[in-house]
């Protein structure tokens, strides 16, 4: 059954209303997280860089919750992203190879979804609602954004390198999706991993 | 004489301290072949330098005269600009404008660095590239690849004034070149492929102040649609809505990324609008006007004299960006005012710039999924086995989404009469899929994977005659050619190729007379110029990149087909034949050898 369940499309949003913006336009910020406030219910808010709201049915966030509803049905032990690497962790996480004083403090980060199968499922489905297949391609090849299917990881090719990838965003252009919430991101995690073969 | 009136200008020049060409003289003073003042070397956009001391006897003998590294190593497509002895050159993302002295073999006066935001790179498209300057009144006036309309003193590189005009966190950016028309700088957007809403805004030169803004979508009174407005294949008012269901225009594309003209006589600007978002067309039923259309304006209102929408409800991603090359022929015994439009959908476009009435249009690159162009309705004649549609792989599609043509812009010679155009020759499997928007992310929904078109080549360059519509003679290419062109009055024609050729052909038999290896792969345009030696110099920028590059520039996966939306599969040997690189050829002859004699050594180049 759940696996009929998935199989199911995901709503499609209608286009958004968007109302025009002063068009003196200023400085603005730099990509900030587009998700505030709201998550869970389908229905988003987006605030743009010049203040003014951007309203839309976010279909691909309620997927994802119904994924994860089913996923929590699931016989799993249920790990929640809290309970497998503490914030704390993940903030010691080291992004270079080369770290001052030897070994990180801190046990390595696991991906609580490891090996998991429907994880990797949902994580794909994740990757095309979050429009991460628009940026990187199908299949991982690249474009807009590095290719995620060859071994060149700019950012670290570890689970925990990853999710903070997703997490954070980075500075030459990845936004940061940490308002997907820490299950979508670890599954992200799972399926991006798989791009290249980095079994998880 | 030329070198005699030069000096005069020049002289005067000198003593003014600092103007040199007022906005309103720049039609005039575009005509001096000595220098390049905008990409399109004119308003007319020939890209035809009078200049006739390289010709087509001694081509052969060109040899370097000097280099520059840029220091970038994405897609190079820019023109350079000759402004009396100086050289200006802007490189892709971060757009770095620098100027180089021409006297002393291209020595740096300075750099002006606008730092663009970084994340901005993430919502290019297509590579991070920049397509050009413009210059008026002793000003260069810039655009960034994070929304800003920068004015900067040509003579020091100091910032005049910066204006910002889109947002990346909607997916905007920009990256083509500006156009000065009387006292405004005319820009417009980027991001068709993520769901932007496509405008023209023109800024005061002076100040930087916005005059007006121009949308390609929604309401008349967004698109500056008026009582002056006459569409000759549409009808009826607000059809930047009605075209589109629900609200759908607001994140419609039509973007505009491509080129600029301007016709004096008849006070009238030329551009053309991007595809529609998303690609996948079954996620937006009706024609979605204004999109892959061309527009002529009023530079001093916005106002539109006439529209016309090439592919209505596009299948394909078939931008109507490409430039249009104003000319003035003899059609059918009659004097005809033009355009020259070679379309992303593979047809040469001839238009009366006038009325925007269509006179010719007839295929110049292999093209399937239309039968031709309907003269009475202006369409395009559908073939509905290579429709694209949402949950369907439908094969080889030609020509491919990168268009028969994309931005590569070609050139006019008024001694043979022909155009000469660097193209492609590519087709597609293309898949629609439903996408989502989310605001500042892909708004495209397809699976795309390109392909050599018949015969297996990539690209060409080929002479064309917008008189008779036909194909006087073609050069396959390896790959798609992404360069610009230049002729000249020496009947010699320049193009670049993506293998690292730069080649000199013959502008009348197509004969190729001279090619130099380049150290990376050349998209950049072409010009001619007359240097304070008066000698004639052709230079290039060479730098893979680019949509078609961008598998080399943005080291992407050759084993992945739908990379670069699809253009990765046509183009996973690149990698074989060129590296990144970002450098900046100046040819000469060889004749003059005290030319660069006794001055600082040459510039090596970077390779």
């Amino acid at each position: 059954m759940r696996h009929s369940f998935l199989l199911m499309p995901c709503p499609h949003p209608d286009p958004p209303l968007e109302r025009e913006g002063t068009r003196e336009a200023k400085r603005s910020a730099h990509f900030s997280s587009p998700f505030k406030g709201e998550g869970g219910r389908g229905m988003g808010k987006i605030l743009g860089a010049h203040g003014q709201q951007l309203t839309f049915l976010l279909a691909a966030v309620a997927c994802a919750t119904v994924l994860e509803a089913s996923s929590a049905s699931a016989q799993q032990t249920q790990p929640t992203a809290q309970q497998a690497t503490t914030d704390a962790q993940l903030l010691r996480f080291p992004i270079s190879g080369y770290v001052i004083g030897g070994k990180p403090r801190g046990a390595a980060i696991k991906n609580p979804y490891e090996n998991d199968r429907q994880a990797l499922v949902q994580g794909r489905m994740l990757f095309d609602a979050m429009n991460c297949s628009g940026c990187h391609a199908a299949e991982g090849g690249g474009g807009m954004g590095p290719p995620l299917s060859d071994n060149d990881w700019i950012y670290g090719d570890s689970p925990g390198n990853i999710y903070l990838t997703i997490s954070q965003g980075r500075p030459n252009g990845m936004p940061s999706f940490g308002n997907l919430g820490s299950d979508s991101i670890w599954k992200l995690v799972v399926y991006v991993r798989s791009l290249s073969g980095l079994h998880q | 004489m030329k070198t005699f009136s030069r000096l005069i200008v020049f002289s005067a020049a000198a003593c003014m301290l600092e103007v040199v060409y007022g906005a309103d003289d720049l039609q005039t003073a575009s005509q001096d072949d000595a220098q390049w003042l905008m990409p399109a070397k004119n308003y007319a956009g020939t890209r035809f330098s009078g200049l006739k001391q390289i010709d087509s006897a001694n081509v052969g003998e060109l040899q370097v005269a000097w280099e520059f590294s840029t220091g970038v190593l994405r897609g190079h497509e820019s023109a350079p600009l000759v402004v009396g002895d100086t050289m200006y050159v802007i490189t892709p993302y971060p757009n770095f404008l620098y100027a180089l002295d021409l006297k002393e073999a291209g020595a740096l006066k300075w750099v002006y660095k606008p730092d663009p935001t970084r994340a901005a790179q993430g919502v290019a498209c297509c590579d991070v590239v920049n397509r050009g300057v413009a210059y008026a009144d002793g000003r260069i006036f810039l655009n960034t690849l994070d929304n800003y309309t920068v004015a900067v003193d040509a003579k020091s590189g100091r910032e005049i004034w910066r204006t910002k005009l889109g947002d990346i966190s909607k997916g905007e950016t920009m990256t083509m070149a500006p156009l000065v028309v009387k006292d405004k700088v005319l820009v417009g957007n980027s991001g068709g492929e993520m769901g932007v809403r496509g405008w023209l805004t023109a800024l005061d030169a002076d100040t930087g102040k916005i005059a007006w803004r121009a949308y390609s979508t929604g309401p008349d009174k967004d698109v500056l649609i008026g009582d002056d407005f006459k569409s000759p294949y549409a009808k009826g008012s607000d059809l930047g809505v009605h075209t589109w269901q629900s609200d759908q225009w607001r994140t419609g594309g039509g973007t505009v990324w491509g080129w600029l003209s301007y016709d004096p006589d008849a006070d009238l600007v030329y551009y053309g609008t991007s595809n529609p978002g998303p690609w996948n067309a079954a996620q937006r039923p009706g024609d979605n006007a204004w999109t892959t259309a061309l527009f002529a304006r009023k530079p001093e209102t916005g106002m539109a004299k006439w529209a016309y929408q090439l592919n209505p409800h596009d299948l394909y991603d078939y931008d109507g960006v490409n430039e249009n090359v104003l000319l003035d022929l003899t059609i059918d015994g009659k004097q005809r005012k033009v355009l020259a439009h070679a379309d992303r959908n593979g047809f040469m476009y001839i238009i009366d710039r006038l009325t925007g009435e269509l006179v010719s249009a007839q295929p110049y690159a292999s093209v399937n999924s239309i039968s031709g162009i309907d003269t009475k309705t202006g369409r395009p004649v559908p073939v509905d086995a290579k429709k694209s549609e949402q949950g369907k792989m439908v094969r080889d599609i030609c020509p491919a989404a990168s268009g028969g043509k994309d931005w590569q812009p070609m050139a006019y010679s008024p001694q043979t009469g022909l155009l000469y155009v660097p193209h492609n020759n590519l087709c597609m499997d293309m898949e629609g899929m439903h996408v989502g928007y989310i605001a500042g992310t892909p708004f495209v929904g397809a699976k795309v994977a390109m392909k050599a078109g018949p015969g297996g080549y990539r690209g060409a360059f080929t002479a064309w005659d917008p008189v008779t519509a036909k194909k006087v003679w073609s050069i396959e290419e390896r790959f798609p050619v992404w360069s610009g062109a230049l002729v000249t009055a020496g009947s010699v024609a320049f193009y670049g190729t993506l293998d690292r050729w730069f080649k000199a052909v013959d502008a009348k038999s197509g004969k190729e007379l001279w090619k130099f290896r380049t150290g990376a792969g050349v998209i950049g345009q072409p010009i001619a110029f007359q240097g304070p030696d008066g000698k004639e110099y052709v230079a290039v920028l060479a730098g893979p990149g680019g949509w078609a590059g961008a598998v080399v520039a943005g080291n992407l996966d050759t084993k992945v087909p739908y990379g670069a939306l699809g253009f990765v599969n046509a183009m996973t040997d690149l990698g074989n034949y060129t590296s990144q690189g970002g450098t900046l050829y100046v040819f000469a002859l060889p004749t003059t050898t005290t030319n660069q004699a006794g001055r600082e050594p040459l510039h090596q180049s970077a390779r």
